[in-house]
């Protein structure tokens, strides 16, 4: 079966600093991928690449039989910093509404130069997507009004608008408490049965329940089934010795 | 004012400079708001400076000013956009250097012009009296095509001026539409070079968005609200100038700043009020935020 994302040999290093270095990885489709390693690891950088944001120096990526550019509007994208100003003055409707920007895998289309409206169909995938992250009641407020938690589940209806075949996040419990990370990794593991999930995060013992295979990155990539990720893999992953705190959410 | 509103009755010069004040006001409404959004007034000051470069080539050519300043601010607009997009490291100097050279070049141009010339002081500020009749189709040509352009891409400009990140992954033209959009504020600082001349072009663009951004929170209303207020407070600086023979451009600026500092001292004083009303009401209740 082709791999939905299908990374051959790639290095992609800021000017003369290598960050990502002889990349092997193919994710199958349907898979629950978590990637996790230390800060200035890559872990970003591997998503920026993945969604056609940055540019490989070498190797080939591939996203579902494409390049990454024109793939990207397949994928949902949660970001690890909203890269917006908080006080914009935009509403949770409208911001989801720019999920569907570009059309969707199952109709529209890219022809983004030409005039667009919101039609009434854009308005009930917003809905449903606000519905689905359990956001249907703040449709209507200015996003600088909201939690950190609820800007969360915001950003993960916009990815979900556009109907992806591949959802990403990058660190999407990183502001926000436990009980909230909890219920966030739960939505994820049941939009699991429709799409490819990849997540990005430093919990690697919280996000073993839920992924099926962890990806750690530090320059390089090595791939572990979940069950053998153990105190071993964690240390030569960070370098150097790792507390391990047993904690439960 | 009494005598501003007998003489607007009377004379045919004021009328004119009502009809360009509202007719600046679509352009300082709509673009302004982009422009305090995106935060991006540096950008449109280095826009509004260089275009003396044009006025004064088109001077020197035996042409109209404001025939010259339009493909400047233009010119400008793409020059700075293009640096920004491809080398943002160098976006500030690049804007300093054109906003300094552009200045420079329509003072060499004007000081060599053969003939009499205008004052230069009526450029940098502008005399919203002496615009002639005809420079008003200019002005409605140019306000109709901002008009049109913002409401058909108004979800792409929406998706650039709020994330470029994301819009790029929707596979939206992230580079041709914010070339466009500063195209576009290029097109509006030559409406309002009109009014208040090109040094003070900055603050007409800025200060009524900025203003209606303290009350209202989506684009459409902070750009209604903005127009309006700058045609308030446009004609209010015009009628108030009129009396005491005070140059028009200046007085309008000192009218939309004194009205952005009030409007900020008021918004600051309510937002505490209702800071303290909800932590109080919120201490009662038990409440907490998620």
């Amino acid at each position: 079966m082709t791999p939905v994302i299908d990374i051959r040999g790639m290095n992609f290093s800021y000017g003369s600093v290598p960050t990502l270095s002889g990349i092997e990885l193919q994710v199958a489709d349907g898979e629950f991928l978590g990637i996790v390693g230390p800060n200035a690891g890559g872990k970003s950088t591997l998503l920026k690449l993945i969604l056609g944001l940055l540019q490989p120096q070498s190797g080939n990526i591939g996203v579902l039989g494409r390049t990454p550019r024109t793939a990207s509007r397949l994928i949902g994208y949660v970001p690890q910093y909203p890269s917006f100003p908080r006080d914009f003055p935009i509403s949770v409707e409208q911001v989801v509404q720019l999920g569907r920007l570009g059309g969707t895998q199952n109709g529209g289309s890219r022809q983004t130069f030409l005039p667009t409206w919101v039609s009434d169909a854009d308005r009930t995938a917003v809905q449903n997507a606000l519905a689905e992250v359990e956001a249907g009641d703040i449709a209507k407020r200015q996003i600088g009004s909201l939690s950190g938690g609820q800007l969360q589940r915001v950003l993960l209806a916009r990815a979900l608008v556009g109907d992806p075949q591949i959802l990403i996040l990058d660190e999407p419990t990183a502001n926000i408490d436990q009980r909230l990370e909890g219920e966030i990794f739960d939505l994820l593991k049941t939009f699991n049965a429709r799409m490819t999930i990849l997540v990005v995060s430093h919990d690697v013992a919280f996000i073993s329940r839920y992924v099926s295979r962890v990806a750690c990155v530090n320059r390089t990539l090595v791939c572990h089934q979940t069950d053998a990720v153990d105190g071993n893999v964690i240390q030569e992953l960070y370098g150097e010795h790792v507390r391990m705190i047993a904690h439960s959410h | 004012m009494d005598g501003f509103f007998t003489a607007l009755s009377q004379h045919a010069f004021l009328q004119t400079a009502v009809i360009t004040a509202l007719l600046a006001s679509v352009g300082c409404g709509v673009m302004g708001t982009y422009v305090v959004v995106k935060r991006i007034a540096f950008i449109a000051g280095g826009i509004a400076h260089s275009v003396l470069g044009g006025m004064g080539a088109a001077v020197y050519f035996g042409f109209e000013p404001l025939h010259g300043a339009l493909p400047a601010a233009v010119a400008a607009a793409l020059l700075i956009g293009w640096v920004r997009l491809r080398w943002q490291a160098q976006e500030d100097t690049l804007i300093s250097a054109l906003w300094a050279i552009g200045m420079a070049v329509g003072v060499l141009f004007i000081a060599k012009a053969p003939g009499y010339q205008a004052d230069l002081m009526s450029y940098l500020f502008g005399n919203i009296l002496l615009v002639p009749r005809e420079s008003l189709w200019f002005m409605v040509a140019l306000d109709l095509l901002l008009l049109t352009i913002v409401a058909a891409y108004h979800r792409q400009f929406l998706a650039v001026v709020f994330d470029e990140e994301f819009a790029r992954l929707r596979g939206v033209p992230v580079g041709f539409f914010y070339l466009l959009l500063l195209a576009l504020i290029a097109v509006t600082v030559v409406l309002l070079i009109q009014v208040v001349g090109l040094i003070l072009v900055l603050a007409l663009l800025t200060l009524p968005a900025a203003v209606a951004g303290h009350y209202v929170h989506s684009l459409g209303r902070m750009m209604l609200i903005a127009t309006l207020l700058g045609a308030t407070l446009s004609i209010a600086g015009l009628a108030l100038s009129y009396g005491p023979d005070l140059p028009a451009g200046p007085t309008i600026i000192l009218l939309a700043g004194g009205a952005y500092i009030l409007s900020a001292v008021l918004t600051q004083i309510l937002d505490r009020r209702r800071a303290k009303l909800a932590a109080a009401q919120g201490t009662w209740r038990g409440e907490t935020r998620e």
